[in-house]
């Protein structure tokens, strides 16, 4: 079985999201600004990195930052649109123009151009139990008893730590390097359309709760859990997807229609990642680079030293270009550009 | 642009990686052949910047990226901030690895901050201006006689350019008439870095020289659009000096500068690709016998590689059939070949004078008075009588002598030499046991051509141009007085019927 490391380790340097740590400030100035307000340090203001970000599990190019604003004192009694309205002034106050209200969040841009540029998604959030509420994604129920719907980021961001304890390849933790990988595949073959990253994210971890083979290769556990998937997502329509925190149904379920759509994808998709295993290292690299498709860096999957993208054999030109020559200039035109 | 075309996709994407992991992005999306990305610490010392571009060219990974940083000001930089860190030629492969292009990069940042090899002096200075990367327009020059009693700082005078068909602009001292571009030169004796645009261009001037160039300005911009002068600033680098050749031209706009690209015509630059012996062979004088189509090449070779003087015999007309092999073309056909070969030396060779004799001469007192003082005759004429002759002349009067021929039908070259004490006379080697016969052609292995009587020996071009290029392989060799090749040598380009000229290659006698 060819497992081609290098490639794979390529291909997770090749979905890295470079702006992790620029979250990380972003946030942290996020958190200062809403700091400011008497009102929501009165509220009991205190915020959190969640989301893809705060899971290690975002991919280039990257999404909206997810910052979740807890309010300690306040509860599902209170008036969301009291609390949002506080909310928004704050920080509109501050960033002007570059912050936009959402339904229930607010949007504020950050960078300027291309790849620099990103949004963080400040949402607020009060207690609810022993968990938290966000407002209604919908604002014409916040009159009513459906003002704040309950969640809890902060569990996830948990149960994917610990969830990429085991299995490891060279002391680092699979699960989440898998997950990136299968959100990269989810975008390339699926784009725009549903289920989304954190649906792909989640069948990625019921996939790793059900206990996969460790070879210690991400070729094994890649294709253990493409094979998982296309099963899960084939009984998803009788059978949803649980959210692991809430432990009820995933929310917003992806139609029928969606799942089927994607379960002969992930079928598809399989099947090539088990022939991969299977073939020769050439031909298995040009299945693996087919399955995890390209970003705007290119394609994911390397090619390995002496193979093309049809996955044949050819000459090993790299072994000249690693070295060079240091033999003596040759004579030709003065010019050649 | 397209994809990056390359017969290394592995090594490319492993090279991208590397980038990828350096925190550089991709700002082609389509076809990642543009990345931007942070300045790396070996360029810290000489720019402020944070981010520097690098766009990959066709032909990875035999050709480097192209590196861009902006704010540098240094030789090897161009306006767009292209630093150029390889020769075009360079075979290192560097730049295959991050860690390689930053060695470089280190490397050449030392030696910007240090200076640069003499070898590595920018002498191209219209690619680091303006829309030099574009130019395509020659200016030749002679700085010799640009400014005859010679340069010193701050000087200027006049000069003007003529046009030439090709589109060069060929660039003579002094004022030039009514049709001819006038303009100006400029000399400073030191210039760190060329200029990359008409106020830096102003910058490396003195102050009479500024007003001086002002004027020139003004003079253009006064005149209607299309009206053209021209600035030459010359200025001393290291081994040698350097210019920069600009055509001021009036554009709607105004006044437009447009680097051209400088084309010295002295000597030492012409002589630049003559080869290592052209201080010795500039003081010596050969006789040449023949200058049919081994006798024209060998006249080109000997004289561009250096030689002083040549005096060229042949009493034959240029015939339309000899042109295929001759190194003279159809227009001069029907003039006589040693007047043909003479104005060919001196288009290529300036240095070597030239006489031409249409004669083919037997008697004793010609070969005397032609080959008086000479250091070398070679006899190109392809006749064996002929060389008979002069072999048993010369060996009397101790006249050194290389002959060269070509036979059957072009497949073996053979060059004798007749010069050492110790070199078989070249008559009296049809007698010697150690230098082969080579076999006669049963068939004939000749044709006839109508109007000429002699046989048309069927020896393609190719072989021609072989057998000249061993006659002055040979010549030089005596003439320089090494004698490392034997007295006979042969080249078998197709095989004959018997040993030794039954295998390809070179058989040497007489070492």
């Amino acid at each position: 079985m060819e497992t081609l490391p290098r490639q794979f380790g390529d291909a997770l340097s090749r979905v890295e999201d470079h702006r992790q740590d620029r979250a990380q400030k972003a946030h942290q100035e996020v958190r200062s600004v809403l700091e400011t307000s008497q009102q929501l340090k009165d509220w009991g203001i205190d915020t959190v990195l969640i989301g893809s970000y705060a899971r290690h599990t975002s991919i280039h190019p990257g999404k909206d930052v997810d910052v979740f604003s807890k309010l300690a004192s306040l509860d599902a009694s209170a008036s969301p649109n009291e609390v949002f309205d506080a909310f928004v002034r704050v920080l509109t106050e501050e960033y002007g123009s570059r912050a936009r209200p959402q339904n229930r969040s607010v949007k504020i841009a950050f960078g300027s151009e291309d790849e620099d540029a990103f949004s963080v998604d400040a949402v607020p959030a009060v207690k609810m139990g022993s968990r938290w509420a966000i407002p209604n994604r919908d604002p014409s129920n916040w009159g009513g008893g459906g003002g704040w719907v309950e969640t809890d980021p902060e569990k996830l961001t948990e149960l994917t730590s610990r969830m990429n304890q085991q299995p490891t390849l060279n002391g680092q933790g699979m699960y989440v390097p898998t997950v990136k990988l299968m959100r990269q595949t989810r975008n390339y073959h699926l784009a725009d359309l549903k289920p989304g990253g954190l649906y792909c994210e989640l069948l990625t971890y019921w996939a790793f709760d059900a206990g996969i083979e460790n070879d210690g290769s991400f070729a094994q556990v890649l294709a253990e859990v493409l094979e998982s998937i296309s099963h899960r997502l084939d009984a998803a329509s009788d059978d949803p997807l649980m959210d692991p925190v809430l432990n009820r149904p995933f929310e917003p379920r992806p139609t029928l229609t969606e799942l089927q759509a994607a379960a002969t994808k992930f079928h598809e998709l399989a099947q090539m990642a088990q022939t991969a295993l299977a073939q020769e290292r050439c031909p298995a690299a040009a299945l693996w680079r087919r399955i995890l498709g390209k970003n705007s860096r290119g394609w994911c999957f390397t090619l390995p030293e002496g193979c093309d993208e049809e996955g044949r054999q050819v000459a090993p030109i790299t072994a000249i270009s690693s070295r060079g020559s240091r033999e003596a200039g040759s004579f030709g035109a003065d010019k050649y550009p | 642009m397209g994809p990056i075309s390359t017969l290394d996709q592995s090594s490319l994407e492993q090279f991208q990686t590397e980038l990828i992991k350096a925190r550089f992005r991709s700002v082609d999306d389509e076809f990642q052949r543009v990345w931007v990305g942070p300045v790396p610490d070996g360029f810290g010392t000489i720019t402020d910047a944070t981010q520097m571009r690098l766009e990959f060219q066709d032909g990875w990974p035999f050709r480097p990226p192209k590196v861009f940083v902006p704010g540098i000001e240094l030789e090897h930089v161009n306006p767009e901030g292209e630093v150029c860190l390889w020769r075009p030629d360079d075979p290192s492969l560097q730049w295959t690895t991050f860690e390689g292009l930053n060695n470089r990069i280190r490397e050449w940042c030392s030696a910007a901050e240090g200076g640069f090899r003499p070898e590595d002096a920018a002498l191209d200075a219209h690619l680091y201006f303006e829309r030099g990367q574009a130019t395509r327009t020659l200016a030749t020059f002679d700085l010799g006689t640009l400014s005859p009693s010679g340069f010193s700082d701050r000087r200027d005078g006049a000069l003007h350019g003529l046009r030439k068909h090709s589109g060069l602009i060929e660039v003579t001292g002094g004022p030039g008439p009514s049709e001819s571009v006038p303009g100006r030169w400029y000399y400073r004796a030191t210039i760190p870095v060329a200029p990359h645009d008409i106020e830096t261009f102003k910058n490396k001037l003195g102050r009479s020289q500024l007003r001086d160039f002002d004027e020139l300005c003004e003079s253009v911009e006064s005149r209607p659009v299309g009206s053209e002068r021209l600035a030459l600033l010359i200025w001393n680098a290291d081994l040698k000096e350097n210019a920069l050749p600009l055509l001021l031209r009036r554009e709607e706009e105004g006044v437009v500068a447009q680097p051209l690209i400088a084309a010295p015509t002295d000597i030492r630059t012409l002589s630049l690709r003559s080869g290592p012996d052209f201080p010795t062979l500039r003081t010596k004088r050969v006789a040449l016998f023949g200058a049919g189509a081994i006798g024209s090449h060998v006249a080109l070779l000997l004289s561009e590689c250096g030689l002083g003087h040549l005096i060229i015999i042949d009493c034959d007309l240029l015939r339309p059939g000899n042109v295929v092999r001759h190194m003279a073309d159809r227009r001069l056909i029907g003039y006589p070949k040693a007047d043909i070969v003479k104005i060919l030396v001196q288009a290529s060779a300036p240095w070597t004078s030239v006489e031409s004799k249409g004669a083919c001469p037997w008697t004793l007192d010609d070969l005397s008075s032609l080959t008086k003082d000479i250091h070398l005759v070679v006899d190109a004429t392809g006749y064996w009588s002929f060389a008979q002759h002069v072999s048993a002349y010369f060996r009397q009067s101790n006249v050194p002598l290389v002959s060269a021929a070509l036979y059957r039908g072009g497949a073996v070259a053979r060059i004798r030499r007749q010069v050492l004490e110790t070199d078989a006379v070249i008559c009296e080697r049809v007698e010697n046991p150690a230098y082969p016969i080579i076999p006669p052609d049963d068939q004939g292995g000749f044709t006839l051509e109508i109007g000429c009587s002699s046989p048309v020996h069927n020896a393609s071009p190719a072989a021609v141009a072989a057998a000249a290029a061993l006659t002055a392989q040979v010549a030089i060799d005596a003439l320089t007085e090494r004698f490392r090749y034997g007295d006979e040598v042969l080249d078998v380009f197709s095989v004959l019927e018997s040993p030794p000229f039954d295998k390809l290659g070179r058989i040497e006698f007489g070492q």
